[in-house]
């Protein structure tokens, strides 16, 4: 006869169930705000289901006031752009300081980590210069231009790279790999998950980005979708309705992202000692 | 091992070269920029775009309207204006702030700026003008707050809301009569604002202090104490906390203002004119009126702490253009199309007496209002970090953490030190 659970398992069960409710319950309360009319949500007492779970009206209102979908194309263009631009600049720079010698390479490797404590807003101005002077303003580029390379990137693909086993870099060599060939054949292939993790932070931290794209961006076709749910914010009310169904539109594509690598993303906050 | 092979690198490639396409470049030849933070007046915007059409077949130059998200608009506007490249060739801003405590701004034409100090309210004439010179055309009239009050709720108290209180001892004994309840359950008088940012809570208390004889700061802007820590001052800030903490007649349970009196949960709230439409949008069953607010020893008047204006950049290649079209729509026809299109008061004098006007529902209390005498305005470089140094004791007061008086004594030495600074 099978032995029921013990209590203990009872109540990791019971503790996991309420803090899932807890995480998905905004998440849940947004989609429904999403479905409501701006007097349904004044409506006192406040009632939990829309009067309607077909008004999609919200999502009409969108659509016709911004071009959200190109805003959702310009976030993952540039979303993607950055993590694989980030992911192959790091990964060369970390095996640069994990396994080659020079002069000065610790100053340099804490020189560029160093880099994590400026503000980014104390760069701003300058780094505005720069991308106008290069005709680079209102551009995708203008926008990346910042993201393409992750200082917080170097340093998570030298600390992988560094515990890669150095015999294996030699037999190479004494194969008569070059270099190249030895970071292409033998580093990123072990160091796989921690590039993976990189992708998928700089991903998100570059969708979420809002201060860079706001301060570059002018035309409403460059925007990306932080600037497009901001907009739904003035300088006198939130318009709550239209917020809610913006941030759903805008969830999705992190959302079916998650859902295809789900393993992957696990991995990745383990790695990395993040949090959502 | 897996080689690497050439398909691996098509995806990031093609990403790649994406990206390397440039957007929709910003066009400053023949084209006047215009920037502006007022995303909740698309139509007011997009008036400037129609009207540069006209203004292109005269010139040749277009006007492209940049709609800036206001979260953030001036660390964009510094970046392009110290940049000095990729710069709006005009924009909406506040004249002490950009044309004062920066020098972004060429000074108006003499013959416009003659035109627009005799055009417009007496109270406005100020706007736009920093140390005299005229660098703005006002774009905002009704931005000093009114009071809109909730008409069924004012019968149901047995109140006559064709009556409104007039001064601050009739409408204290009206938001007496009108509270039943903490908010919570119940009706409160008043929509007290006790939450967000200081300085929007310096500008709700201002009337207050303002109806007590009392002001922020010296006539000179360059003194605060004997001022916002004046008699007049503690005397204004205890009442405004009594009414919270002595006479209940506003609550610090609820949450935004506006949202307290949509939800019919506060029969009045001091607003400006863009709050109608929200009302009608958010709340169409609030059957609301407005009224000039009540006066103590002095009346609110029509006074505004923002103060926007169209200021055009000094360093803009197309400075004069931009000028020109200002100058274009520079009377009292425009000014009424496109203040009319967004819903909103226009500015110039000629047309307060509109049928459009006429016919809303804030056009009397306008009216009285603008008879009132104009109030103390604090057009200071440093406005904002004077509003929220005072508006901080305003908070710390209501929420029972000191005295009116110290914490008044505390905010007029740090906002003292802000003006030496």
């Amino acid at each position: 006869m099978r032995r029921p659970p013990p209590l203990g398992r009872w109540l990791v069960v019971a503790l996991v169930t309420a803090g899932a409710l807890v995480v998905f319950f905004p998440l849940f309360w947004m989609a429904v705000t999403s479905l409501k009319t701006p007097p349904e949500l004044q409506r006192v007492p406040l009632r939990l289901e829309p009067d309607r779970w077909t008004n999609l009206d919200n999502y009409r209102e969108v659509f016709a006031r911004q071009p959200f979908g190109r805003f959702l194309f310009n976030s993952a263009l540039v979303a993607s752009v950055s993590a694989l631009s980030s992911a192959l600049v790091s990964s060369l720079a970390g095996y640069g300081f994990a396994k080659f010698h020079f002069p000065g390479r610790q100053l340099f490797f804490f020189a560029i980590v160093g880099i994590l404590m400026v503000p980014f807003q104390s760069v701003v101005v300058p780094l505005y210069l720069w991308v106008s002077r290069f005709g680079l303003l209102d551009t995708y580029l203008g926008i990346l231009a910042p993201d393409l390379v992750s200082v917080f990137g170097v340093f998570l693909m030298r600390q992988a790279i560094e515990v890669v086993p150095s015999d294996y870099i030699h037999a190479a060599r004494i194969d008569g790999a070059g270099e190249l060939a030895i970071f292409w054949r033998v580093i990123l292939p072990t160091v796989r998950p921690a590039v993976a993790t990189l992708v998928i932070i700089k991903f998100m931290w570059t969708w979420n980005e809002l201060f860079w794209p706001l301060v570059v961006v002018n035309s409403p076709p460059m925007k990306v979708v932080t600037l497009g749910l901001v907009s739904f914010t003035n300088m006198y009310f939130i318009e709550y309705n239209l917020v809610t169904a913006a941030a759903v539109l805008s969830i999705l594509p992190i959302l079916s992202i998650f859902l295809l690598g789900q393993k992957w993303i696990v991995r990745a906050v383990v790695m990395s000692g993040l949090k959502g | 091992m897996r080689r690497l092979t050439w398909s691996h690198l098509t995806l990031p490639a093609l990403i790649l070269t994406l990206a390397l396409i440039p957007g929709a470049p910003v066009a400053q030849t023949k084209k006047l920029v215009y920037w502006t933070h007022w995303e909740q007046n698309p139509d007011f915007n997009k008036w400037y775009a129609e009207r540069g059409r006209e203004f292109a077949k005269k010139t040749g130059y277009e006007v492209e309207v940049v709609t800036v998200p206001y979260q953030g608009y001036e660390a964009k506007y510094l970046a392009a204006l110290i940049g000095k490249s990729g710069a709006p060739d005009f924009f909406n801003g506040i004249a002490h702030q950009w044309c004062g405590q920066y020098d972004f701004c060429d000074p108006m034409p003499a013959d416009l700026a003659r035109l627009w100090d005799e055009s417009i309210p007496r109270y406005m004439v100020p706007i736009g003008k920093w140390k005299g010179v005229r660098y703005g055309t006002p774009i905002e009239h009704g931005n000093f707050q009114q009071m809109y009050l909730n008409a069924d709720l004012f019968k149901k108290a047995g109140l006559n809301p064709d009556r409104p209180p007039k001064t601050l001892d009739e409408w204290l004994s009206a938001m007496k009569k009108l509270t039943s309840g903490d908010g919570a359950s119940g009706v409160v008088g008043f929509a007290i604002r006790h939450k967000g940012h200081p300085v929007g809570i310096t500008d709700k208390f201002l009337p207050f202090a303002h109806a007590f004889g009392a002001r922020m700061l010296s006539p000179d802007l360059e003194k605060a104490t004997g001022f916002a820590n004046s008699a007049e001052m503690a005397t204004a800030l205890q009442f405004f906390v009594d009414l919270v903490q002595r006479d209940k007649v506003a609550s610090l349970a609820l949450g935004g203002p506006e949202d307290a009196f949509g939800q019919k949960r506060a029969a009045v709230i001091f607003r400006e004119s863009w709050f109608f439409g929200w009302l009608r949008k958010n709340a169409p069953d609030v059957t609301f009126k407005v009224a000039a607010l009540p006066c103590g020893k002095a009346c609110p008047g029509a006074g505004a702490l923002f103060p926007w204006t169209n200021l055009v950049y000094k360093n803009s290649p197309n400075k004069q253009v931009a000028w020109e079209f200002i100058r274009s729509i520079s009377n009292a026809k425009d000014d009424l199309a496109q203040h009319e299109s967004a819903g909103i008061l226009p500015v110039w004098t000629a047309n307060l007496e509109s049928a459009y006007v006429k016919s809303r529902p804030d056009y009397a209390s306008t009216q009285e209002m603008l008879k009132q005498p104009v109030p103390p305005t604090y057009f200071h470089p440093k406005s904002n970090e004077l509003a929220t140094a005072f508006g901080e004791a305003v908070v710390n007061a209501l929420y029972g953490k000191g005295q009116p008086k110290p914490l008044l004594d505390e905010a007029a030495a740090k906002m003292d030190k802000i003006l030496k600074d």
